[in-house]
C-alpha cells in the first residue's frame, strides 16, 4: 500500500523539523490513522539516518591558512595580466602603425634593393605571419579541446 | 593593491560587507572569505565530488565574484549571489572533466572514515553516494545542498532562488528518486 500523496512532502518536512507546530501536529495525527504513511516515514527516516552519519574529510588547517593568500595572489596576477596586455596591445598597434606608415614605404622606396628581393622579402614576411597566426590558433584550439593534455608526455 | 588584514570590531553584515567590496575593499573581500571559505568549499565539492576540484572552484568563486561586485544590487542577499557564481564554476569544472574522458564523471568518496562503523555501512554509505552521483542535477544539488551541507529550507530557497514552499517538495522529489536508485538497498 502506498503512502498519501498529499502527506509525503509534508511527512520530508516533519523528519527535517521544518513543519509549523501546527503542521508538525497535523502530520501527527494523519500518522496515528495511517500504516501506509507510517511505513512511508520509516523509509524515509533510514535513508536519513544513513546520510547523517556522512561528514565531508575536512582539509588540513593549513590549508585553511593558505586560502586567503591564494585568493588574494590570484587577484594580484590577474591585475598585473590585464596591465601587461594592454601594454602588449598599444605596443603591438604602435608597431604595427610603423611598420605600415615608416618601415614598409622606406624599404619599398630603397633604390639599393632589387625589386625581386623587396616582393621574395614581403612575401617571406607575410608567409611567416600567417604560419605563426595559423599555429597559434591550433595551439589555442588544441589547449581547449585535447582530453589528454594533463597526461604527461 | 593593499594586501587586507581582518579588523576586530563590530561585524559587518554579509551585505554590508558587499557593499565595500563593491568600492574595491579587499579586506571586506578577505572577513567574507573567512566567513564563508569552508561552506563555499562543501557547496563546491558537493557538485565536484572531487576535493582539489572543489577548492579550486571555491576560490575562484571569491574572485570571480570580487570583480562581479559592480553590479552588485543592495537588495540581494550574499549567499544567493555567490552560490550562482560557485554553481557555475564548480560545474564549469565538472563539464571539462566529462568532455575529457567523454563518459559520466563518476564523484570520489570525500567522506571521513569512521573507524567504528562495519565494513557494511560503510559500503552502504558508498552505495548511496553513486547512487547521489546518478540523479538528475536539480536532484542532486538540492540533496547534497540539504543534507551534506545542513542548509535549512530558508537557505536552500535564497540559494536556488526557489519560494519557500518549493524547498519541500522538489526536496522530496528528490528523495523519492534517490530511494527509487536505491532499491532493494534497504528492507
Amino acid at each position: 500500500m502506498n503512502a498519501c500523496p498529499a502527506w509525503e512532502a509534508q511527512i520530508s518536512g516533519y523528519l527535517d523539523k521544518e513543519l509549523t507546530e501546527a503542521e508538525a501536529r497535523e502530520v501527527e495525527t494523519h500518522l496515528e490513522t495511517c500504516p501506509a504513511c507510517r511505513r512511508e516515514l520509516e523509509k524515509q527516516k533510514q535513508l536519513l539516518e544513513v546520510t547523517d552519519t556522512m561528514k565531508f574529510l575536512k582539509p588540513p588547517e593549513e590549508v585553511w591558512e593558505r586560502y586567503w593568500d591564494h585568493i588574494y595572489n590570484r587577484l594580484e596576477r590577474q591585475i598585473g595580466w590585464i596591465f601587461l596586455s594592454i601594454g602588449a596591445i598599444v605596443l603591438a598597434a604602435w608597431g604595427l602603425y610603423a611598420l605600415v606608415t615608416t618601415v614598409l614605404p622606406d624599404f619599398w622606396n630603397d633604390p639599393s634593393l632589387h625589386i625581386a628581393v623587396k616582393i621574395g622579402i614581403i612575401a617571406a614576411g607575410l608567409g611567416v605571419a600567417v604560419l605563426f597566426v595559423s599555429v597559434l590558433r591550433e595551439r589555442i584550439l588544441t589547449i581547449k579541446t585535447d582530453r589528454y593534455r594533463e597526461v604527461k608526455r | 593593491m593593499e594586501r587586507g588584514r581582518i579588523t576586530k570590531g563590530l561585524e559587518p553584515s554579509d551585505e554590508e560587507l558587499m557593499v565595500r567590496i563593491a568600492t574595491g575593499d579587499v579586506r571586506a573581500l578577505e572577513i567574507l572569505v573567512s566567513r564563508h571559505r569552508e561552506k563555499a568549499y562543501r557547496l563546491a565539492l558537493g557538485i565536484t565530488g572531487d576535493r582539489g576540484t572543489a577548492m579550486d572552484a571555491s576560490q575562484e568563486a571569491f574572485i570571480r565574484f570580487y570583480r562581479s561586485a559592480g553590479r552588485f544590487r543592495s537588495e540581494k542577499k550574499f549567499f544567493s549571489w555567490f552560490y550562482r557564481i560557485l554553481r557555475n564554476r564548480a560545474l564549469t569544472e565538472v563539464n571539462k572533466r566529462k568532455r575529457r574522458s567523454e563518459e559520466t564523471v563518476g564523484l570520489d568518496f570525500p567522506f571521513q572514515p569512521d573507524q567504528a562503523e562495519s565494513p557494511e555501512a560503510t559500503d552502504l554509505k558508498r552505495t548511496v553516494w553513486d547512487a547521489i552521483g546518478r540523479l538528475p542535477e536539480d536532484s542532486r544539488e538540492i540533496i547534497v545542498l540539504r543534507h551534506f551541507n545542513g542548509l535549512s529550507y530558508a537557505e536552500i530557497a535564497e540559494a536556488l532562488s526557489l519560494p519557500a514552499g518549493t524547498v519541500m517538495s522538489r526536496l522530496h522529489t528528490a528523495r523519492r528518486r534517490l530511494r527509487d536508485e536505491l532499491e532493494g538497498e534497504f528492507p
